[in-house]
């Protein structure tokens, strides 16, 4: 809360109360005087003028300074419409409570432009028009004891203002004075702070300077020099004592590290019979144990090594002779097995070739079978045709007979005629002449059909003879076109028997082909492996020489032979 | 008051500027006298009858009265300030009469300017 923010809400108060009287004018000026008057139209005016204001400077002092004349104008245009009523003289309250409520703006200006718009008005309309100011009778009297009353509400107004202000100042002071207490703590705080920080800074550099002599003994310890050591003459006993007992953890360590590596330069010098003897303790004592158990285990892994590697000499030189033989023995196997792979080859043509040729015959079977077939067919239909040509002769027959008949009759009837015409006597003898011809043709047609018969009868029978053939031949061929199927499905098992057949000797090709590769492999791994265990025999020489090199304590050696 | 707010008080005084500025007072001043203007005007005097004639201070209730009867109007009576008295104009022209007779300004004959009666 600031002064600017009461100033603000204090002028607002004096403006909701402005509008409040402004409204109450124009309500007292329509009730009292029965219409808007001038005073109904100030107080409207001043309502006007304090909205315009607010919206125009109600940031600067103008603002309180207008909100108190508009409150102070409003109380005014209330009373002036009060004119002739007993009420005047009580609405004269509102301009001291309005000019106490002025008091809330903290300045003094508002003040007493208050006191003097009030004064003005009781001076000025007081004296030319008291009817707008005092009910009855007004009077200068009068006037001036509602001006000593004003006045002496201003002083008192401005004299607890000026008295406000002053505690302001008193409060500010005693802010002041506490502030600077403030800051003489805080300037304590600092000085302690800043001898502390002194404090640390020092004990931080003598923890530095140990650090760094630390630092190098520990950098010399990691690269393998202890004989380094931290001064002892630090100002704190604390850190004196803790150099020392860093001093005395390098001393121990140099003591065990050097003695480790008097045993671990005998052991590279190929002698095992070095061992430590001193007194240790912790972690050295178990550095001293582990190195002697190193010594004597290397010991037993060398006599032990020693040993295997006679052993092992001769186990390769005997693997070695195995291996050779072996060698000879495969190389045989796979001579053998490569003539069998050319033999099964050759034996896979022939029996490529049978079941091309097996196929061969059983396609020619199969166009024997249709041959066949198709004679049989052909037989059948010469056996219908003989069939057929039978029963024309037959027919033939028939006619034949009908015209022996025919020429039988006719011969009766020439006769016939003969004789009539013979008994006609001359007359008749031309007509005997026609008769004789007929009859003599009539005997030449029955002469002539008895011999078309006689061939009819002969051409029948050989007919029925022929039929008889072909029925014989057709039967025969039927019989050649089974044997022929028979034949053929003989032919289609022997292809199929010798497709199989060069599919398994495919397979058996095969089969033999991978035992001449794997034979070939086991070969050249013979080969390898005789290699390699001419090498395993040469390194297990090198071994037994290198481990020779050792020197081993006798009762070392008999307990690595024990172990073994 | 505590310091909290005694602070931020003291702080904001100088954000008034300007307020000793005589303008700062304008707007107020302007409200007053227009207001002031407008209540005044039951003072205004009439064109003729009984009106109160006003002349510069300290002339003398005969001068008043000379200079009355000279413009052409009536005596009616003093008033509690010798310098202002109530006069009766005839015609319209009466106050520009009395104006060129050397008088200020006229009102209505009422309250101060009211005739003495006894």
């Amino acid at each position: 809360m600031t002064l600017s923010h009461i100033r603000a809400l204090a002028t607002n108060v004096v403006f909701a109360l402005a509008v409040v009287a402004g409204l109450a004018a124009v309500a007292v000026d329509w009730a009292v005087q029965g219409s808007i008057d001038t005073p109904a139209i100030i107080a409207l005016a001043g309502i006007a003028a304090l909205v315009a204001g607010y919206f125009t400077m109600r940031a600067t002092p103008a603002y309180r300074y207008l909100a108190i004349t508009v409150l102070m104008g409003q109380i005014a245009a209330v009373i002036a419409a009060a004119d002739g009523t007993p009420w005047q003289t009580d609405l004269h309250m509102a301009f001291f409570a309005a000019l106490a409520l002025s008091a809330l703006l903290y300045d003094v200006r508002v003040i007493l432009i208050g006191t003097a718009v009030v004064a003005v008005h009781h001076l000025v309309f007081g004296m030319l028009v008291p009817g707008l100011v005092f009910y009855g009778d007004s009077g200068f009297i009068r006037i001036a004891l509602h001006a000593v009353i004003l006045l002496l509400e201003a002083g008192g107004l401005i004299w607890l203002m000026h008295n406000t202000f002053r505690l302001l100042n008193i409060a500010r002071d005693s802010a002041a004075e506490a502030e600077a207490h403030a800051e003489q703590a805080r300037s304590l705080a600092r000085e302690v702070e800043e001898s502390e920080v002194l404090r640390l800074e020092e004990r931080h550099r003598t923890l530095s300077e140990l650090r760094e002599q630390f630092g190098t003994v520990v950098t010399a310890a990691l690269d393998g020099d202890f004989s380094r050591r931290v001064p002892v003459d630090f100002a704190e006993g604390d850190l004196n004592e803790l150099a020392r007992s860093i001093n005395t953890l390098v001393e121990n360590i140099e003591g065990g590290v050097r003695d480790t590596s008097a045993i671990m330069s005998a052991l590279s010098a190929q002698d095992l019979t070095r061992r430590m003897h001193g007194t240790y303790r912790g972690a050295f004592a178990r550095l001293s144990e582990d190195t002697n158990a190193v010594a004597d285990r290397l010991t037993e892994v060398v006599e032990t090594i020693r040993t295997a590697s006679g052993t092992l000499s001769q186990a390769t030189a005997d693997l070695l002779s195995g291996a050779e033989d072996l060698s000879q023995r495969t190389s045989r196997q796979a001579s053998t097995v490569r003539h069998t792979t050319d033999s099964i080859e050759a034996l896979a043509g022939t029996v490529r070739t049978n079941a091309d040729r097996a196929g061969k015959a059983s396609s020619a079977t199969a166009n024997v079978v249709a041959t066949a077939e198709t004679g049989s067919a052909v037989m059948a239909e010469a056996t219908g045709a003989m069939d057929r040509i039978g029963r024309s002769s037959q027919q033939i027959a028939g006619i034949i007979t009908l015209i022996d008949d025919i020429a039988f009759q006719t011969n009766l009837l020439a006769l016939n005629a003969s004789v009539e015409a013979a008994r006609a006597g001359e007359a008749g003898k031309g007509f005997a002449v026609v008769a004789v011809e007929v009859r003599r043709l009539a005997q030449s047609a029955a002469e002539a059909s008895s011999e078309i018969k006689g061939l009819i009868e002969q051409a029948t029978s050989q007919v029925s003879e022929g039929n008889q053939l072909v029925g014989r031949a057709a039967a025969t061929l039927i019989q050649i076109a089974d044997a022929a199927r028979t034949s053929n499905e003989l032919m289609q098992g022997i292809a199929e028997a010798a497709a199989d057949q060069n599919m398994a000797i495919a397979e058996v090709e095969g089969a033999v082909r991978r035992i001449d590769e794997i034979t070939q492999h086991n070969a050249a791994l013979v080969e390898e492996t005789n290699a390699a265990v001419a090498q395993a025999q040469e390194q297990a020489a090198t071994l037994d020489a290198a481990v020779r090199v050792f020197r081993l304590d006798p009762a070392g050696a008999a307990r690595g032979r024990q172990a073994a | 008051m505590d310091d909290q707010s005694m602070t931020p008080v003291q702080q904001s005084r100088p954000r008034d500027k300007g307020d000793t500025s005589p303008l700062q007072f304008l707007p107020a001043i302007l409200f007053a006298l227009v207001s002031a203007i407008a209540l005044a005007a039951p003072l205004r005097a009439p064109v003729t009858g009984e009106m109160a004639v006003v002349f510069p201070p300290f002339t003398s209730e005969q001068t008043a009265w000379a200079l009355v009867r000279e413009a052409g109007g009536s005596i009616v009576g003093p008033t509690r300030i010798p310098s202002i008295v109530v006069a009766y104009g005839h015609d319209a022209e009466f106050q520009s009469r009395m104006r060129a007779l050397g008088s200020l300004f006229f009102l209505a004959a009422e309250g101060l300017c009211a005739p003495l009666t006894a």
